[in-house]
């Protein structure tokens, strides 16, 4: 998958996490704030890179600021904001 | 055993918070919203966020429905590639209006389990008619696909086309409910009826549910976990009704053991439609028994 823009999917909620993706060319850098950073920091850590190693993206800057969200929602997000990185602008 | 559909619980599919933890009222199914409650600019964020949750939350064998956008706009196509994959039980069609609208979608389903490698006709469908031309052509869009379990009222925008609105007693709505019953009995799917938006009127929510229970409606739409209790108390079963539905059923089946033709209880004769309602009763009762 190819980012052609800076894209951001995601709330501040409770439950969500804010996603933000930039697409660079030093390789792949992931930033973590999280409010369960001590128990779930290396698991939402590890979550992220799979998928973008599934979207072969080597090269991005990877912003989340999470507020206690889930698996599901993590990966939904994530996947949001890829998604929305790699469309072109209208 | 029937599947219940008393209760069917909204969710907007763009709020992971109530998505995670949903099943914990115990609706009879859940339904998670593409269409009119997510907004324009989250409709791809919330397609992902209930793609991900049919596939890692367990939602303990309550039945999940996923209501897409319709096919006329940009959304519809992009909803049913992603949320296929995901398995849910049924994809439920808004606005439809004839049968072409149900196979326009079925095809796409089609085509799309065997790219996945899902089996054949495992996702069931469910339509919404919404508007005066969906209703009198109800039963055609009942006997459109067999992957059709039940068809829907919605009422907000159905009343706005035959120009009118909501009324408590729900007379400008006795037509199109009547219209949809009978087309749902006739091809023996479920009938859904419509939600009722003021959440706070629990005693005319009551009233509508008692009214639409005795039309005959398999259950509602509804939009908060507080309506749940209600609809599931009118539709309970009461203990004398279990008590005479199980008498009528082991009579029934003693019957048939001996290969009686006739069969009666305490004088009454005891025929199809008698052991059909007691049928009902022990499904709405949750009362095993074999057929």
């Amino acid at each position: 998958m190819k980012l052609k823009k800076r894209a951001v999917a995601g709330t501040m909620e409770s439950s969500d996490i804010m996603v933000e993706v930039i697409p660079w060319d030093r390789g792949l850098e992931i930033n973590l704030q999280s409010d369960v950073m001590k128990q779930y920091g290396k698991h939402i850590e590890k979550l992220v890179s799979e998928i973008l190693e599934e979207n072969n993206i080597n090269n991005a800057c990877i912003n989340l600021n999470d507020k206690g969200a889930l698996d599901f929602t993590i990966a939904a997000r994530v996947k949001t904001a890829l998604y929305r990185a790699g469309k072109e602008d209208k | 055993m029937d599947r219940l559909r008393r209760t069917m619980l909204y969710v907007p599919g763009s709020k992971p918070g109530m998505i995670k933890d949903i099943y914990i009222y115990q609706p009879d199914a859940i339904m998670f919203d593409l269409e009119d409650s997510v907004s324009i600019t989250e409709k791809d964020s919330a397609r992902f966020l209930v793609s991900e949750a049919l596939k890692q939350v367990d939602y303990q064998g309550i039945e999940t429905v996923v209501r897409i956008n319709g096919l006329d706009t940009e959304f519809g196509l992009e909803d049913l590639k992603l949320i296929v994959q995901s398995k849910p039980d049924v994809i439920r069609l808004p606005k439809t209006e004839k049968a072409e609208d149900v196979w326009k979608v079925e095809k796409i389903i089609d085509k799309l389990e065997k790219e996945y490698g899902i089996e054949k006709g495992s996702i069931n469908m469910m339509a919404a008619i919404e508007s005066a031309m969906g209703v009198l052509n109800a039963a055609e869009i009942a006997k459109s696909s067999k992957r059709l379990i039940g068809i829907a009222l919605g009422a907000e925008d159905y009343v706005t086309n035959i120009k009118t609105k909501r009324s408590p007693e729900g007379t400008e709505l006795l037509f199109a409910r009547s219209q949809i019953l009978n087309a749902a009995r006739a091809y023996n799917i479920a009938a859904i009826d419509t939600v009722y938006s003021d959440v706070d009127n629990i005693k005319g929510f009551r009233r509508e549910v008692e009214h639409i229970k005795q039309l005959g409606f398999d259950g509602k739409s509804i939009i908060n976990p507080k309506q749940i209790e209600v609809v599931h108390d009118v539709y309970n079963p009461k203990v004398e009704e279990i008590e005479e539905a199980i008498e009528i059923w082991d009579t029934m089946k003693k019957a048939k053991e001996k290969g009686q033709g006739v069969i009666s209880l305490r004088g009454k004769m005891i025929d199809k439609p008698i052991i059909d309602r007691a049928k009902r009763i022990l499904d709405l009762a949750g009362v095993s028994y074999v057929e």
